[in-house]
């Protein structure tokens, strides 16, 4: 679709060099100068960057650019307020509805700072009317640090309608010297910075070979684990958002169901150890996730009540704020304490120290595609099973360790995906996720209502809420 | 998205100025707005200096989907796109009778590109035909210039009738004053019979002014080449108006 090029100079002799050439060799007009300034916001996964949407605050006002057709949308900020956070922080309009499906419960966080002297060029065709943009920017980008990149560009922007104007027009250019730049601004300005735009996952992303030794293999999906968990502690701590802990809890689960795939390769005192070791830091944050589900689900369950008893909720959200509070406090000094440290300073001398002789047995040499194979099979085998002695006398215990099953084959497919054709392993995982989620439906169905749900899954309902339930 | 569109029977009455300026006033406040160019005469395609490509023509406009989207074109202005008329479009007619649901189906097309924009103008060509049928059945609002002249009251009241007697919903049909000459003591006395006639009659009058048939000159709307000047200010107490009507008044922008 329609999107900008750049075009990035060495320095501003190039670029000025490029500038007068071409003036002269196209109908250009135009040559407005303007001083912009803008603040990149995303989230900390970039959920609207990967969508090839741009959030700027410039000057008080919030810009969405959509740079696949160029569209955009804008809003004023109160004077007052400060930058809003989550989307329910924006008054309600199309510009609320469109952050909202893009970043959902996500909060928005500054990506870069840049300043930027534009020259802004307009190419015309024979009727004078204006078929693509030049600007041409001297950029500043902020760094973590003091020093200040300064990035001198050219932007060429497409006119919808007109492809191969602008066709020619980046070719003229190129034929110039300067190659295009991949990406868009935030990229380029992040790369400036020493940083890479949308370069969070929650994902497991590994890279792994066939016949790369199963030991190392292990060491290599554990490590991106690890990585993960501690990329959201910060987040967790800060309290900036409800995914940090999420997207930490899941890598600790797969970390588990990880672990389970050393045997016959590590010790099983290792397994042991660890698995006790991650058990205990998921548990120890099950109750801050389980509080933070009710005020997500806050709205949810508030429409399930008539209006008129829907204040009546009131006070029991109150308790659960309340309750939340103390629960990420709890959690949050729990990450900061010495025995967490310590499990994690362990577990890095396993992933990353060289291994002792004999630290390792028979199976680690062995090539990884086998243990993949062997232990997929098996995984889907007994879900398979389970699966089958579903039927309609079946509990919801039977239901759930049938999902929790699933979810276990899901893993471990996750874990070795790129041993296998992309596009057939996506497609089966993307099934299971499915099933998992119509699943989520059912049950959801079957226990309606706050508290009623809450024993359905074995949580801990708050102390006052036990009170008001008889 | 809300469909507006701008008709009458009679032509040279200013309904492809009020077109654009209205399409260019939406669009200035941040709202995607298009302008789709029914008249073969392809007047408001003028305006934004815009060429339909060569291969496009009304037989491709009304199947719709990719014909449409590969044809769209980017005005100078920020969010605003028109769709431009080929000479074409005098087949329009004759292409829809030839089609299933001929009464429907520029809503239809119009329709698969809904959430693209918030705003769609129709620029209607004269008379009246199954082209203005499927205008009356596409839009939400339908806004009639009238010059106050004896002659256009009576289109006018031809067009009311027209409504009855095809039992469209004559709520949506808002009546505003064009090219008018307040120094002509007619103009002053059909409006005020106009006016309190009990039709929808916007309050906003057009005059006739030089600095609007400079548009053809210039070929850009008169809010963007004099947005100071009287014309521009009027344009926008219509548009204000009619935002009012549409129930995007005020808060957006």
């Amino acid at each position: 679709m329609d999107n900008s090029l750049y075009f990035i100079f060495e320095d501003e002799g190039t670029r000025d060099e490029v500038l007068g050439q071409l003036k002269n060799g196209l109908p250009l007009t135009g040559d407005r100068r303007a001083e912009r300034k803008q603040l990149y916001l995303d989230t900390y996964d970039h959920r609207l960057y990967k969508k090839g949407l741009l959030l700027t605050n410039e000057d008080g006002r919030l810009i969405l650019r959509d740079t696949g057709d160029g569209s955009s949308l804008s809003l004023d900020l109160p004077a007052y307020g400060g930058m809003p956070r989550f989307w329910r922080d924006l008054p309600e309009g199309p510009f609320r509805d469109n952050l909202r499906s893009v970043i959902d419960v996500r909060a928005l966080l500054p990506v870069v700072g840049v300043e930027s002297l534009v020259n802004h060029l307009y190419l015309e065709n024979e009727d004078g009317k204006t078929v693509a943009h030049i600007n041409f920017e001297d950029v500043e980008v902020d760094g973590d640090n003091a020093d200040k990149a300064v990035i001198h560009l050219l932007e060429a922007v497409p006119v919808r309608g007109y492809a191969g104007e602008f066709e020619n027009l980046t070719r003229y250019i190129s034929a110039l010297g300067p190659a295009p730049a991949g990406g868009n601004i935030l990229s380029i300005a992040l790369g400036a910075s020493g940083k890479k735009a949308g370069d969070y996952t929650s994902k497991v992303s590994v890279v792994l070979t066939p016949d790369m030794p199963s030991g190392e293999a292990i060491k290599i999906i554990l490590r991106s684990l690890l990585e993960t968990m501690r990329k959201n502690e910060d987040g967790i701590v800060k309290d900036i958002d409800t995914e940090f802990l999420h997207d930490f809890r899941v890598a600790v689960r797969r970390t588990r169901s990880a672990l389970t795939l050393i045997r016959g390769i590590f010790p099983e005192n290792v397994k042991e150890e660890f698995k006790t070791e991650f058990a205990g830091i998921g548990k120890k944050s099950n109750e801050l996730r389980d509080l933070d589900i009710y005020l997500l689900r806050r709205e949810e369950y508030t429409e399930m009540l008539p209006p008129a008893l829907r204040a009546g909720l009131d006070p029991l959200f109150d308790i659960i704020v309340r309750e939340r509070e103390e629960a990420h406090r709890e959690f949050a000094l729990e990450l900061a304490s010495d025995s967490y440290r310590r499990s994690i300073e362990a577990w890095e001398k396993f992933l990353y120290e060289p291994e002792a002789p004999g630290d390792a047995l028979p199976g680690a040499a062995e090539p990884v595609i086998g243990l993949a194979k062997l232990r997929i099979r098996k995984r889907y085998k007994k879900a398979l099973k389970l699966g089958k002695a579903i039927d309609g006398s079946s509990s919801d215990r039977d239901l759930h360790t049938l999902r929790i099953e699933c979810k276990k084959l899901r893993y471990y497919l996750e874990f070795f995906e790129s041993l296998f054709p992309a596009d057939e392993i996506k497609e089966v995982i993307r099934h299971l996720k499915k099933r998992r989620q119509g699943e989520h439906r059912r049950r959801g169905r079957a226990h309606i209502g706050v508290i009623r749900e809450a024993e359905g899954n074995k949580v801990r309902i708050p102390r006052q809420v036990r009170g008001v339930r008889r | 998205m809300i469909t507006l569109a701008l008709y009458s029977m009679k032509g040279g009455v200013g309904k492809t100025a009020a077109a654009v300026n209205l399409a260019h006033l939406a669009s200035a406040g941040t709202c995607r707005t298009l302008i789709c160019d029914l008249d073969p005469q392809g007047a408001s395609s003028y305006y934004f200096r815009i060429k339909a490509s060569r291969n496009f023509n009304s037989s491709k406009f009304i199947k719709g989907g990719r014909f449409i989207d590969e044809n769209i074109k980017g005005t100078d202005y920020p969010n605003l796109d028109l769709l431009p008329s080929k000479l074409s479009y005098r087949n329009l007619d004759l292409a829809l009778d030839e089609m299933k649901n001929s009464k429907f189906r520029l809503r239809k097309i119009f329709g698969e590109i809904e959430h693209e924009y918030d705003y769609l103008f129709l620029d209607c060509p004269p008379g009246i035909s199954l082209v203005s049928e499927n205008v009356f059945n596409a839009a939400d609002y339908i806004f009639v210039p009238l010059i106050p002249t004896t002659l256009s009251v009576m289109t006018y009241e031809k067009l009311l009738d027209f409504f009855t007697n095809k039992e469209y919903d004559a709520g949506r049909l808002y009546a505003f004053f064009s090219m008018v000459e307040s120094k002509k003591s007619l103009h002053r006395e059909i409006m005020e019979k106009i006016e309190s006639g009990g039709h929808n009659v916007l309050r906003t009058r057009i005059p006739y002014r030089s600095d609007i048939e400079r548009m053809g000159v210039y070929r850009e709307p008169v809010t963007a080449f004099l947005p100071q000047s009287d014309s521009a200010r009027i344009y926008a107490d219509l548009w204000e108006e009619i935002r009012g009507i549409t129930g995007k008044g005020g808060s957006e922008g």
